[in-house]
Parts: C-alpha cells; structure tokens; sequence
C-alpha cells in the first residue's frame, strides 16, 4: 500500500498562521493503515495545531472529518458543505487524495499534512518498508519475487556490485538488505538460480515516471 | 501564596490508583490543583489525552503506569512510555516545553512518592553561565 | 452488559513432563475431564483406566483456536489429524537436561562424570568381589561453573555428595559460586552434608587443573586436589518451546522459557492468555517440592477458572465497531492477551474483540487509526473529547 508519514509539525503550522477556518480531512485508507493519516492522526493533529497556534492563531476553527478514500470524488462529495464553509483543507491523505481534493474543490487552498513515500508493506507493527516503485513493467518473474527496481539501491538488473556484504548494501548496512543477495537467495530456494544466467538488457525507463506522467485505460470499461 | 499550575495527573487505576486510595485512607488529599484521571491500564494512553489536557487548560501532565514486570496485561506500562514521548515530540513542536509532560513508573504501594513528585514538578533549574565569559572579562 | 457463558469441566493438559501427571491427577481428583498429550512417545504414570482421562501419545498440537471456555486443538498423530476441545489449558511440557560443555569447557572422561553417571554407577548392581570405581577416593563436586546451578540440579547434586559419603566413604568437597538454598529441602540437604562432613568451598574464579590421575580445584582459601570431578548438567527450554508459544500465542521469555518476566504471571503460573497456565519446569526453575506445589497451584487455577461453570467478561472490556474497522490488524498485532482476532460478521470482515479473552487495557483502542474500538465501562472526562 502507499506509505506516508506526517509531516513536522512547524511546516504544517506555517502555513496556517493567517487561516481562520480550517478543514482537515483524513482518509480511511492507505494512510489510516500506515498510522498517518486516519481519523485518529486527525484527531491528534488538530489538537497538535490549536496548541501550537495559540499564541499567533489562537483564533482558529478546526473542523475535523474523515472520508474512506480521498481519491474517489464520490467519497469526498459529503464535505462540500464543509468545504464551502472553510478558508483552508488541509489534507491527511497521500498525494493522490491531496490532488482529488484540489481537482475536487479547484477554488479552495489545499495543504498537504503528509509526506507521501513509497509504497511497501508491514514488516511489523509500526514498521513499513518499500517494495514497489512503480515502474511499468513488472519483472519479479525474472528475480524470485524480488524488485531490483525497489530493494537495489542502484537498481542493478545484473547485481550484486561489490558493494555488497554479508546481505547487506554499502548505502547503508545497518538497514537496507542487499537485495541481488535476496533475489540469489530466493532463486535458489525455488530452483531458478539459472535464471541468472540470462543477461538483463538496460532498462527501458519509458513505462516508469522517467517517461512522464502516466495514464492506464481499460477499453472495454469505457463506452 | 502564589498560584499552584493546574496539573492533570493520568493514571493507572492498578498502579496509580491503589496509591491514591492509599492517600486517601490515611486522610490525604491530592492538593486541590491536581485533576486525577484514572485509566485502566497504561495502555489506555492515547496521545490524544495528554493534547486535550493541555488544550483543556492543563499547564503540566503527569502520567503514571506500573514497573516493567508487574503490568496485569504485560506492556501496557511500555504502551504509555512510547506514547507520553510521542506527545512529548508533537508539544515540543507546538512550543510547549517537554519538562511539562512528566512520566513515572509507581507502585500501588508508593503514594508518598506520588505526592512528592507532584510537589517537585516544576521547572528544572537554569544552567549556571558559561565560565568563559568570566575568562573573557579578565583578557578585556 | 455481562453475559455468563457456561462452560464445561473439560481441560487439556500438554506435555510429559512428571508434572503433567501430577496435574492430571489433581483435575481428576476435582472431578474434571483430562486430556492428556505429549508428542513424546509416552506418558509417565498414567493412572489406569480412569474414565475421565483420555491419553494421548506422539501427538503433536498444529493449531490451537478459540479462547478460553472453548478451545479447540487439532494435532497430528501418526500421520493423522484429530481435533480436541477443552475449557482450559495447563502447559507442562518440562525442561531438557544437557551436558553444557560449551559453558564448562571440560570434556567428560573416567574421572570428569556428570552428577546422573556417578549416580548410574552409584546404583550398578554389585557384582560379586567387583571393587566400587571410586570406593575411598576424594570427589571433588564443581556446582555455579559458568553461571547458576539449577535448582532441581543443586539437590540431585547434594543427595549424590550424600550418598557418595556414605556408601563410598569418598572425602566430598563442594565448590560453589552462588549456591542457593532457598527452599526447606535444599536448606535440609546442606545441613546433612555438613552433619556428615562434606566441605564446602566458596571459590569466585576457579583454576581447574589435571596431572596424572589427579583434578585439582582451586578456591578462595586455597587448592584441594581428588581423583573423581564432578559435574552438574544443566537445564535449558525444550527445542519445541518457541514453535508451541507461536501455536499457543503465548509469550516465551528471555530465557527460552515460557512467560515473560512479570509478577503477575510467573507465581501463579499465568499465561498472559486467559485459560491458558503453566506448571512445573517448562516456566520455573525449583526443586522437586517447587514443582509439586506449582502443580497443584496450576490446577487450582483451572478449578478458580472453570469451577463456577460459567465464564463471564470483566467488567471493562473493548468493543470494535465493525463498520468502521479498516482492517489493518493493528489491534490484532497490538492485544497481549490474543484477545482481538479477524471475524466474519455476517460477510463483512472486521476486527473482533473475544469478550471472555479481553482484559480492558485498552491497547487496541489507543492504537486504533480509525477509532474504531472503544473501552465499554470506562469513562473518561469531558474535555477529552475534541471541540
């Protein structure tokens, strides 16, 4: 899923030291599932900013929602009228429900409260880690279910470099993984090792964000 | 006598609140500025409380859960020692310095320290100035 | 909002270990029904033919569902799956012993044995005009070596330094770091072997040294030499520990045993799961007498539990709303108790909170990203809720 994580609260507030009425929308999604931006971060968040503006803002109204997924218009059709009525939305969704809700309300100021990362999946509770980057053309078939896009520091088709020890990248040993030892170890536990064999050609950057801005249409669901 | 802060004192009714009681059988008192809020367990702690009590009109918070080892549902002591720094963070940010969010561990059989920790929750004391200004005064 | 559940007097007991059997014989005598199961290969002293116990030997638990009041276990025996239900669990699957010579860095000879080898030869049979192997020597006994002895270790210990006295006439010393004598029947042992004149030797860095047929021991006070070493083996958690705790959804401590370091589980011999307890070695270290008295402590418990014939929810419990619940398992990943688990409401799938199972710490409910969950019975003040 796409994680995110609050931004500091000072960057939040400086922009708000002149707003009267403020909306802030959660969404019950991705970012309610990373523990950023759900009903609860709103909750906290709200109280976080009275606090912090009650000196320069101290008269500052927040209204606090929470819709179940900000990129979906229809969802976000019950917070016209609380739209309507505010100077500022600040939004506790990823970028895609920043945007919706900028396109949604195009004549009202909207902040973002996150900072949008990557998407990846728990390891644990409270901890996420990155796994997919997007790029456009799903080779995991080729490296045992491992992206070298997402987990290589240096996106290596043909890895390891020799950065590469004891499992771990030279980037940054303490937390990142080699990912081209991930990619022979799993290779080998499924018995695709010759899989290596095979010569990556350079990547065609085209279908990731390299090739600009992306859309995907399926024909058959539009008349 | 000058006025005491309103404190919000947030407490494990285990830990915290057979101290209390213990107070109160031998005819104490919280002192009359200390609103007493009692949780369940440390891990009913949600940041969102020690926020509220802040906004609410609270000028220091003090949280109370068991020792390590003898919290009824394992970790719920360690629950509300994550969230108090979380809360700590996020005042800090919002301009309300971190010495006003007070953590402690106690025993239901400590109710004397309780009080003592209520009567000592003030401002730590301002370092001493630095001795090289004193070093400079005499090379001037 | 309380609801009485009633359950029946049905309890597993798992594990082989002597103090499997003594809580089984404690459930029966209180008028339960036992299953008892090991995946070892036999059960020690199983009563016979008793109508309320069912045994059950190299049978292995895979999964362990419900909660207290209505557990259900399916195991594998000889290949095949069997489900067993009970209201309530006693853990007692004993510790393992091992020659830690790792720990020791002594390696086992003719004249370096372990307290059970003494012991065999001890108990040999006599042969006609066949000398005793150590009949007369100087056993030198080596106890702490490299850490704590342990209990149940230090009073094998002590009785074979006994018996070595008095059936081989050895001169015995005992060398210890930190002996603990902390129970009556340690306290016992030691002032019979100072009675029969064994000598204790208090040493803080031990220097072991080996010449000819000779061992010797220095202490504090100074170097005694023998032709016989001693040593106690030592105990460690069974090799199944951690796999059973991930079955059982229980926590296993920093030591391998089972139960986290925590007042309110380890006496009693609590799990933080409800109906779920321990008994014996596979959570404590004690003498055999320990043991007993945790055996029939966790069978008291079970009675404490179930005794009633009802369960009822404590009195502050949580409450997930299920259309607000999004889901992430947060709660589920959160609750000690293993209280939280994912549900079917109806085709809707939501965090579900097991009323009897829950023990209103609230965790979940703090930890929620949606609000989803709520405290039923606590009340907070006014002002927390937002403007």
């Amino acid at each position: 899923m796409i994680v995110a994580k609050r931004k500091p609260l000072a960057e939040i507030a400086a922009n708000l030291q002149k707003v009267n009425k403020l909306l802030i929308v959660g969404c019950n999604t991705c970012v309610a599932v990373c523990l950023a931006g759900g009903e609860k971060e709103v909750a906290v968040l709200a109280s976080a900013l009275r606090l912090a503006l009650r000196q320069t803002n101290p008269t500052i109204q927040i209204t606090q929602r929470c819709v179940e997924r900000q990129c979906e218009e229809e969802f976000n059709e019950v917070l016209t009228e609380d739209v309507a009525a505010c100077d500022v939305v600040l939004s506790m969704a990823c970028g895609v429900g920043v945007q919706t809700m900028a396109e949604q309300f195009p004549d009202k100021i909207v902040y973002p409260a996150l900072n949008t990362s990557f998407m990846g999946r728990p390891l644990e509770r409270g901890v996420w880690s990155e796994r997919c980057a997007g790029c456009g053309n799903c080779v995991l078939d080729k490296f045992g279910g491992v992206c070298p896009i997402a987990r290589c520091s240096k996106n290596l088709l043909n890895g390891p470099c020799g950065g590469s020890a004891n499992g771990k990248c030279e980037v940054d040993p303490e937390n990142i993984d080699c990912a081209w030892q991930l990619i022979y170890d799993r290779l080998k536990r499924i018995g695709q090792l010759d899989r290596l064999l095979e010569i990556e050609p350079p990547k065609d950057w085209s279908t990731s964000r390299h090739g600009g801005p992306r859309k995907i249409v399926r024909e058959d669901m539009v008349l | 006598m000058p006025e005491r802060p309103k404190i919000v004192l947030i407490g494990c009714a285990h830990s915290a609140g057979v101290a209390l009681e213990e107070l109160k059988s031998g005819a104490q008192r919280l002192p009359a500025h200390v609103e007493w809020v009692s949780i369940p367990c440390g891990g009913t702690l949600d940041e969102l409380h020690i926020l509220r009590a802040f906004e609410s009109g609270a000028e220091q918070v003090m949280v109370l859960a068991c020792y390590d080892g003898a919290c009824r549902s394992v970790e719920g002591n360690k629950w509300a020692e994550k969230r108090v720094s979380a809360a700590r963070a996020l005042l800090e940010e919002a301009g309300i310095a971190g010495w006003r969010l007070a953590f402690h561990h106690i025993a239901p059989s400590m109710p004397l320290d309780l009080l003592r920790w209520i009567e000592e929750f003030r401002e730590p004391a301002v370092a001493q100035e630095q001795p090289e200004s004193s070093d400079r005064e005499a090379k001037a | 909002m309380s609801q009485r559940i009633n359950v029946d007097k049905r309890v597993m007991v798992l594990g082989g270990a002597p103090e499997a059997g003594l809580v089984t014989q404690e459930l029966l005598k209180l008028g339960y029904f036992v299953h008892w199961i090991t995946p070892d290969e036999a059960l020690p002293n199983v009563p016979e033919d008793h109508p309320r116990l069912t045994c059950y030997e190299n049978c292995a638990l895979i999964r362990l569902d419900g909660h207290v009041g209505g557990f259900i276990g399916r195991f594998r025996r000889n290949g095949t799956e069997l489900s067993l239900h009970a209201s309530a669990l006693v853990v007692a699957t004993g510790n393992e012993r091992y020659y830690p010579i790792e720990r020791y860095g002594l390696a086992l000879s003719s004249n370096v044995l372990t307290v059970p080898q003494v012991r065999k030869q001890l108990e040999a049979p006599r042969s006609t005009g066949a000398a005793l192997p150590h009949r007369n020597r100087r056993a030198l006994l080596l106890l702490d070596l490299n850490g704590e002895t342990a209990k149940e270790i230090s009073a094998e210990a002590m009785r074979l330094a006994i018996d070595l006295r008095a059936q081989w006439h050895c001169e015995v010393y005992v060398f210890y770091q930190n002996l603990k004598v902390d129970t009556y029947n340690l306290e016992r042992l030691t002032r019979t072997m100072r009675e029969k004149g064994i000598v204790f030797c208090r040493y803080s860095d031990p220097q072991i040294t080996f010449s000819d047929e000779r061992i010797s021991v220095s202490y504090i006070e100074g170097t005694v030499s023998g032709e016989l070493l001693i040593l106690p083996e030592a105990v460690r958690p069974r090799t199944d520990t951690q796999e059973l705790a991930k079955v059982l959804r229980v926590r296993v401590g920093e030591d391998g045993f089972f139960q986290d370091i925590n007042i309110h589980e380890y006496r009693p011999g609590l799990s933080a799961r409800k109906g779920i307890f321990f008994a014996g070695r596979c959570h404590m270290d004690g003498d055999w007498a320990d043991i007993q008295t945790d055996a029939l402590q966790a069978a008291a418990n079970v009675d404490a539990l179930l005794g009633p014939g009802f369960l009822e929810p404590e009195p502050i419990i949580a409450h997930v709303d299920s259309t607000k619940c999004v889901r992430c398992y947060t709660c589920v990943r959160t609750c000690p108790h293993a209280a939280v688990e994912m549900a079917d409401y109806d085709e809707v799938i939501a965090a579900r909170v097991v009323d009897l199972a829950c023990r209103g710490c609230g965790a979940c409910v703090a930890n929620c990203p949606v609000r989803a969950i709520e405290l039923i019975g606590q009340a907070m003040p006014a002002w927390v809720q937002s403007p």
